[in-house]
Protein backbone atom coordinates (compact mmCIF):
# COMPACT_ATOMS: atom_id res chain seq x y z
CA UNK A 1 0.00 0.00 0.00
CA UNK A 2 1.25 3.47 -0.79
CA UNK A 3 2.29 5.67 2.09
CA UNK A 4 -0.20 8.01 3.59
CA UNK A 5 1.28 11.02 1.82
CA UNK A 6 -1.10 12.13 -0.88
CA UNK A 7 -4.27 10.49 0.37
CA UNK A 8 -5.33 13.73 2.01
CA UNK A 9 -5.18 15.37 -1.40
CA UNK A 10 -7.22 12.56 -2.92
CA UNK A 11 -9.91 12.94 -0.27
CA UNK A 12 -10.09 16.70 -0.77
CA UNK A 13 -10.23 16.30 -4.54
CA UNK A 14 -12.92 13.62 -4.37
CA UNK A 15 -14.91 15.94 -2.11
CA UNK A 16 -14.99 18.56 -4.85
CA UNK A 17 -16.18 16.28 -7.64
CA UNK A 18 -12.93 14.71 -8.86
CA UNK A 19 -14.03 11.22 -9.85
CA UNK A 20 -10.53 10.03 -10.68
CA UNK A 21 -9.43 10.87 -7.16
CA UNK A 22 -12.26 8.69 -5.88
CA UNK A 23 -11.22 5.82 -8.12
CA UNK A 24 -7.67 6.17 -6.83
CA UNK A 25 -8.86 5.95 -3.24
CA UNK A 26 -10.85 2.82 -4.09
CA UNK A 27 -7.82 1.25 -5.72
CA UNK A 28 -5.61 2.05 -2.76
CA UNK A 29 -7.85 0.78 0.01
CA UNK A 30 -10.04 -1.98 -1.44
CA UNK A 31 -7.49 -4.64 -0.54
CA UNK A 32 -7.40 -3.48 3.05
CA UNK A 33 -11.18 -3.35 3.41
CA UNK A 34 -11.63 -6.79 1.91
CA UNK A 35 -8.96 -8.23 4.20
CA UNK A 36 -10.75 -6.77 7.23
CA UNK A 37 -14.01 -8.42 6.19
CA UNK A 38 -12.16 -11.71 5.68
CA UNK A 39 -10.42 -11.28 9.03
CA UNK A 40 -13.84 -11.01 10.72
CA UNK A 41 -14.85 -14.16 8.85
CA UNK A 42 -17.66 -12.71 6.82
CA UNK A 43 -18.83 -14.74 3.87
CA UNK A 44 -18.08 -13.23 0.50
CA UNK A 45 -21.58 -11.87 -0.09
CA UNK A 46 -21.70 -10.21 3.33
CA UNK A 47 -18.15 -8.92 2.83
CA UNK A 48 -19.16 -7.33 -0.46
CA UNK A 49 -22.12 -5.60 1.22
CA UNK A 50 -19.99 -4.38 4.13
CA UNK A 51 -17.25 -3.03 1.89
CA UNK A 52 -19.83 -1.24 -0.24
CA UNK A 53 -21.39 0.30 2.87
CA UNK A 54 -17.98 1.56 4.03
CA UNK A 55 -17.35 3.28 0.68
CA UNK A 56 -20.78 4.89 0.72
CA UNK A 57 -20.11 6.14 4.24
CA UNK A 58 -16.84 7.67 3.10
CA UNK A 59 -18.58 9.26 0.14
CA UNK A 60 -21.00 11.17 2.32
CA UNK A 61 -18.29 12.13 4.81
CA UNK A 62 -15.64 13.30 2.33
CA UNK A 63 -16.08 16.94 3.29
CA UNK A 64 -16.49 16.21 6.98
CA UNK A 65 -13.34 14.21 7.71
CA UNK A 66 -11.35 16.07 10.35
CA UNK A 67 -8.08 14.54 9.19
CA UNK A 68 -8.19 13.62 5.48
CA UNK A 69 -4.60 12.36 5.69
CA UNK A 70 -5.74 9.65 8.09
CA UNK A 71 -8.50 8.32 5.89
CA UNK A 72 -6.92 4.85 6.08
CA UNK A 73 -7.57 4.63 9.80
CA UNK A 74 -11.06 6.09 9.29
CA UNK A 75 -11.86 3.44 6.70
CA UNK A 76 -10.47 0.68 8.91
CA UNK A 77 -12.52 1.81 11.92
CA UNK A 78 -15.66 2.05 9.82
CA UNK A 79 -15.00 -1.40 8.35
CA UNK A 80 -14.53 -2.91 11.80
CA UNK A 81 -17.82 -1.46 13.01
CA UNK A 82 -19.71 -2.59 9.93
CA UNK A 83 -18.25 -6.10 10.23
CA UNK A 84 -19.37 -6.24 13.86
CA UNK A 85 -22.80 -5.03 12.82
CA UNK A 86 -23.02 -7.69 10.14
CA UNK A 87 -21.97 -10.39 12.61
CA UNK A 88 -24.56 -9.14 15.11
CA UNK A 89 -27.18 -9.37 12.39
CA UNK A 90 -26.19 -12.95 11.60
CA UNK A 91 -26.26 -13.96 15.26
CA UNK A 92 -29.68 -12.41 15.65
CA UNK A 93 -31.14 -14.41 12.82
CA UNK A 94 -30.16 -17.77 14.21
CA UNK A 95 -32.59 -19.99 16.10
CA UNK A 96 -31.83 -20.50 19.73
CA UNK A 97 -31.91 -24.29 19.73
CA UNK A 98 -28.93 -25.80 21.45
CA UNK A 99 -27.97 -27.90 18.49
CA UNK A 100 -27.44 -24.80 16.34
CA UNK A 101 -24.07 -23.11 16.69
CA UNK A 102 -22.82 -20.02 15.02
CA UNK A 103 -20.55 -21.37 12.32
CA UNK A 104 -18.83 -18.45 10.67
CA UNK A 105 -18.61 -18.96 6.99
CA UNK A 106 -15.04 -18.73 5.98
CA UNK A 107 -14.67 -18.82 2.23
CA UNK A 108 -10.94 -18.35 2.60
CA UNK A 109 -10.62 -21.88 3.94
CA UNK A 110 -9.41 -23.94 1.01
CA UNK A 111 -11.47 -26.85 -0.14
CA UNK A 112 -9.93 -30.30 0.35
CA UNK A 113 -9.25 -30.40 -3.38
CA UNK A 114 -7.43 -27.08 -3.30
CA UNK A 115 -5.41 -28.21 -0.32
CA UNK A 116 -4.48 -31.42 -2.10
CA UNK A 117 -3.10 -29.43 -5.00
CA UNK A 118 -0.73 -27.40 -2.90
CA UNK A 119 2.53 -28.58 -1.48
CA UNK A 120 2.78 -30.42 1.81
CA UNK A 121 4.47 -27.39 3.30
CA UNK A 122 1.64 -25.10 2.22
CA UNK A 123 -0.88 -27.45 3.75
CA UNK A 124 1.00 -27.59 7.04
CA UNK A 125 1.34 -23.83 7.06
CA UNK A 126 -2.39 -23.56 6.55
CA UNK A 127 -3.15 -26.04 9.35
CA UNK A 128 -0.77 -24.28 11.73
CA UNK A 129 -2.35 -20.92 10.92
CA UNK A 130 -5.84 -22.28 11.45
CA UNK A 131 -4.87 -23.40 14.95
CA UNK A 132 -3.88 -19.93 16.05
CA UNK A 133 -6.18 -17.89 18.26
CA UNK A 134 -8.91 -15.87 16.60
CA UNK A 135 -7.08 -12.68 17.48
CA UNK A 136 -3.85 -13.87 15.87
CA UNK A 137 -5.60 -15.05 12.72
CA UNK A 138 -7.40 -11.75 12.44
CA UNK A 139 -4.22 -9.73 12.93
CA UNK A 140 -2.19 -11.75 10.46
CA UNK A 141 -4.89 -11.67 7.78
CA UNK A 142 -4.83 -7.89 7.88
CA UNK A 143 -1.04 -7.64 8.08
CA UNK A 144 -0.70 -9.85 5.02
CA UNK A 145 -2.23 -7.19 2.81
CA UNK A 146 0.71 -4.97 1.81
CA UNK A 147 1.72 -4.29 5.42
CA UNK A 148 -0.58 -1.42 6.35
CA UNK A 149 0.66 1.11 8.92
CA UNK A 150 0.14 -0.05 12.49
CA UNK A 151 -2.27 2.83 13.06
CA UNK A 152 -4.54 1.38 10.40
CA UNK A 153 -4.19 -2.17 11.73
CA UNK A 154 -5.04 -0.94 15.22
CA UNK A 155 -8.16 0.78 13.89
CA UNK A 156 -9.21 -2.40 12.08
CA UNK A 157 -8.85 -4.49 15.21
CA UNK A 158 -9.95 -2.01 17.85
CA UNK A 159 -6.62 -2.45 19.65
CA UNK A 160 -4.17 0.16 20.94
CA UNK A 161 -1.58 0.98 18.30
CA UNK A 162 1.26 0.22 20.72
CA UNK A 163 0.12 -3.37 21.08
CA UNK A 164 0.25 -4.22 17.38
CA UNK A 165 4.01 -4.77 17.18
CA UNK A 166 4.24 -7.06 20.24
CA UNK A 167 1.10 -8.97 19.25
CA UNK A 168 2.44 -9.44 15.74
CA UNK A 169 5.69 -10.84 17.11
CA UNK A 170 3.87 -13.11 19.54
CA UNK A 171 1.50 -14.49 16.89
CA UNK A 172 4.29 -15.17 14.43
CA UNK A 173 6.30 -16.91 17.15
CA UNK A 174 3.33 -19.14 17.96
CA UNK A 175 2.94 -19.93 14.29
CA UNK A 176 6.61 -20.78 14.08
CA UNK A 177 6.33 -23.12 17.08
CA UNK A 178 3.33 -24.92 15.60
CA UNK A 179 5.18 -25.32 12.34
CA UNK A 180 8.17 -26.92 14.01
CA UNK A 181 5.79 -29.11 16.01
CA UNK A 182 4.52 -30.38 12.66
CA UNK A 183 8.07 -31.28 11.91
CA UNK A 184 9.00 -28.57 9.43
CA UNK A 185 11.29 -25.65 9.81
CA UNK A 186 9.76 -22.20 9.82
CA UNK A 187 12.50 -20.76 7.65
CA UNK A 188 11.97 -20.89 3.91
CA UNK A 189 14.72 -22.75 2.18
CA UNK A 190 15.29 -25.26 4.96
CA UNK A 191 13.37 -28.22 3.61
CA UNK B 1 6.37 2.39 11.17
CA UNK B 2 6.89 -1.34 10.77
CA UNK B 3 10.33 -2.30 12.05
CA UNK B 4 12.03 -4.78 9.74
CA UNK B 5 12.54 -8.20 11.27
CA UNK B 6 14.12 -10.90 9.14
CA UNK B 7 12.50 -14.17 10.22
CA UNK B 8 9.14 -12.52 10.98
CA UNK B 9 9.07 -10.81 7.61
CA UNK B 10 9.90 -14.05 5.82
CA UNK B 11 7.18 -15.96 7.64
CA UNK B 12 4.68 -13.24 6.87
CA UNK B 13 5.72 -13.30 3.22
CA UNK B 14 5.19 -17.04 3.13
CA UNK B 15 1.78 -16.70 4.77
CA UNK B 16 0.93 -14.05 2.22
CA UNK B 17 1.87 -16.38 -0.57
CA UNK B 18 -0.16 -19.29 0.74
CA UNK B 19 -3.22 -17.52 2.15
CA UNK B 20 -3.07 -14.52 -0.10
CA UNK B 21 -3.94 -16.43 -3.24
CA UNK B 22 -7.64 -15.81 -2.79
CA UNK B 23 -7.34 -12.73 -0.63
CA UNK B 24 -7.74 -10.03 -3.28
CA UNK B 25 -11.11 -8.30 -3.44
CA UNK B 26 -13.28 -9.45 -6.34
CA UNK B 27 -13.17 -6.99 -9.22
CA UNK B 28 -16.95 -6.62 -8.92
CA UNK B 29 -16.47 -5.22 -5.42
CA UNK B 30 -13.88 -2.73 -6.63
CA UNK B 31 -16.00 -1.68 -9.59
CA UNK B 32 -19.11 -1.27 -7.44
CA UNK B 33 -17.15 0.97 -5.10
CA UNK B 34 -16.01 3.18 -7.97
CA UNK B 35 -19.50 3.30 -9.43
CA UNK B 36 -20.95 4.38 -6.09
CA UNK B 37 -19.53 7.86 -6.67
CA UNK B 38 -22.78 8.61 -8.48
CA UNK B 39 -24.57 8.52 -5.12
CA UNK B 40 -22.67 11.60 -4.07
CA UNK B 41 -24.94 14.41 -2.88
CA UNK B 42 -23.77 17.95 -2.36
CA UNK B 43 -26.87 19.75 -1.23
CA UNK B 44 -28.21 17.56 1.54
CA UNK B 45 -27.54 17.72 5.25
CA UNK B 46 -26.33 14.42 6.67
CA UNK B 47 -28.49 12.78 9.34
CA UNK B 48 -26.08 10.67 11.36
CA UNK B 49 -26.92 7.24 12.67
CA UNK B 50 -26.94 7.86 16.41
CA UNK B 51 -28.62 4.70 17.59
CA UNK B 52 -28.76 1.16 16.24
CA UNK B 53 -30.48 -1.40 18.43
CA UNK B 54 -28.43 -4.10 16.75
CA UNK B 55 -25.22 -2.92 18.41
CA UNK B 56 -26.35 -0.55 21.10
CA UNK B 57 -28.22 -3.18 23.08
CA UNK B 58 -27.19 -6.66 24.14
CA UNK B 59 -27.87 -9.10 21.33
CA UNK B 60 -31.17 -10.85 21.81
CA UNK B 61 -31.67 -13.94 19.76
CA UNK B 62 -35.20 -14.23 18.58
CA UNK B 63 -36.84 -17.05 16.79
CA UNK B 64 -38.85 -16.57 13.68
CA UNK B 65 -38.69 -14.69 10.45
CA UNK B 66 -39.63 -11.25 11.78
CA UNK B 67 -36.87 -9.23 13.32
CA UNK B 68 -37.15 -5.63 14.40
CA UNK B 69 -34.22 -3.32 14.44
CA UNK B 70 -34.53 0.30 15.60
CA UNK B 71 -32.44 3.00 13.94
CA UNK B 72 -32.25 6.69 14.86
CA UNK B 73 -30.84 9.30 12.50
CA UNK B 74 -30.18 12.85 13.64
CA UNK B 75 -29.81 16.04 11.69
CA UNK B 76 -29.84 19.54 13.17
CA UNK B 77 -33.58 20.05 13.14
CA UNK B 78 -34.85 16.63 12.32
CA UNK B 79 -34.82 13.16 13.82
CA UNK B 80 -35.76 10.15 11.72
CA UNK B 81 -36.76 7.02 13.58
CA UNK B 82 -36.81 3.86 11.52
CA UNK B 83 -37.87 0.36 12.42
CA UNK B 84 -36.43 -2.31 10.15
CA UNK B 85 -38.16 -5.65 9.87
CA UNK B 86 -36.89 -8.62 7.92
CA UNK B 87 -38.70 -11.39 6.17
CA UNK B 88 -36.09 -13.66 4.67
CA UNK B 89 -33.99 -11.48 2.41
CA UNK B 90 -36.61 -8.72 2.15
CA UNK B 91 -36.59 -5.61 4.28
CA UNK B 92 -39.36 -3.27 5.33
CA UNK B 93 -38.94 0.16 6.89
CA UNK B 94 -41.45 1.85 9.17
CA UNK B 95 -40.50 5.43 9.82
CA UNK B 96 -41.32 8.51 11.84
CA UNK B 97 -40.11 12.06 11.35
CA UNK B 98 -39.65 14.17 14.47
CA UNK B 99 -40.98 16.83 14.65
CA UNK B 100 -43.91 15.28 12.83
CA UNK B 101 -44.31 16.74 9.35
CA UNK B 102 -44.98 15.63 5.81
CA UNK B 103 -42.08 15.03 3.45
CA UNK B 104 -41.07 13.61 0.10
CA UNK B 105 -38.67 10.76 0.67
CA UNK B 106 -36.36 9.17 -1.85
CA UNK B 107 -35.45 5.70 -0.68
CA UNK B 108 -32.00 5.18 -2.18
CA UNK B 109 -30.83 1.66 -2.72
CA UNK B 110 -28.88 0.28 -5.63
CA UNK B 111 -31.39 -1.08 -8.11
CA UNK B 112 -34.39 -0.36 -5.88
CA UNK B 113 -34.66 3.43 -5.53
CA UNK B 114 -38.21 4.66 -5.11
CA UNK B 115 -40.14 7.72 -4.03
CA UNK B 116 -42.54 7.70 -1.12
CA UNK B 117 -44.19 10.23 1.14
CA UNK B 118 -44.36 10.82 4.85
CA UNK B 119 -47.90 11.81 5.85
CA UNK B 120 -48.90 14.84 7.90
CA UNK B 121 -48.00 12.91 11.06
CA UNK B 122 -44.53 12.27 9.67
CA UNK B 123 -45.10 8.55 9.21
CA UNK B 124 -43.88 6.51 6.27
CA UNK B 125 -43.49 2.91 5.23
CA UNK B 126 -41.63 1.15 2.47
CA UNK B 127 -41.40 -2.56 1.86
CA UNK B 128 -39.78 -4.88 -0.64
CA UNK B 129 -36.30 -3.49 -0.08
CA UNK B 130 -33.21 -5.62 -0.36
CA UNK B 131 -30.76 -6.53 2.39
CA UNK B 132 -28.26 -3.96 1.08
CA UNK B 133 -27.13 -0.43 1.95
CA UNK B 134 -29.94 2.11 2.01
CA UNK B 135 -30.18 5.88 2.51
CA UNK B 136 -33.24 8.08 2.85
CA UNK B 137 -33.22 11.49 1.26
CA UNK B 138 -35.96 13.62 2.79
CA UNK B 139 -37.30 16.79 1.22
CA UNK B 140 -39.13 18.97 3.72
CA UNK B 141 -40.89 22.26 3.26
CA UNK B 142 -38.62 25.24 3.80
CA UNK B 143 -35.47 23.26 4.62
CA UNK B 144 -32.47 21.83 2.87
CA UNK B 145 -32.90 18.17 2.07
CA UNK B 146 -31.66 15.71 4.68
CA UNK B 147 -29.96 12.41 3.79
CA UNK B 148 -29.51 9.60 6.28
CA UNK B 149 -26.16 7.86 6.65
CA UNK B 150 -25.97 4.73 4.56
CA UNK B 151 -26.89 1.67 6.57
CA UNK B 152 -26.72 -1.97 5.61
CA UNK B 153 -30.16 -3.34 6.45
Amino acid sequence: MATSSGVGELVRAAATGDRQAWDELVDRYSGLLWSIAMAYRLGRADAADVVQTVWLRLLENLERLREPDRVGAWLATTARRECQRALAQTRRMLPTDDEWRLEPRDDAVPTPEAVALTSERDRLLWMAFAQLSEQCQRLLRILMVASPPYEVVAAALGMPVGSIGPTRARCLERLRRRLSASGISADVGDS
Amino acid sequence: MNPPSGPDERLLDELREVLGRNAAPPSSVVEAAKASYTWRTVDAELAELTHDSLVDQPAVRTRGAQDHRALTFQAHDLVIEVEVSASGQERRLLGQLVPAQPAQIEVRQAGATRHIEADAAGRFMVSGLEARPVSLRCRLAGQDPVSTEWVLI
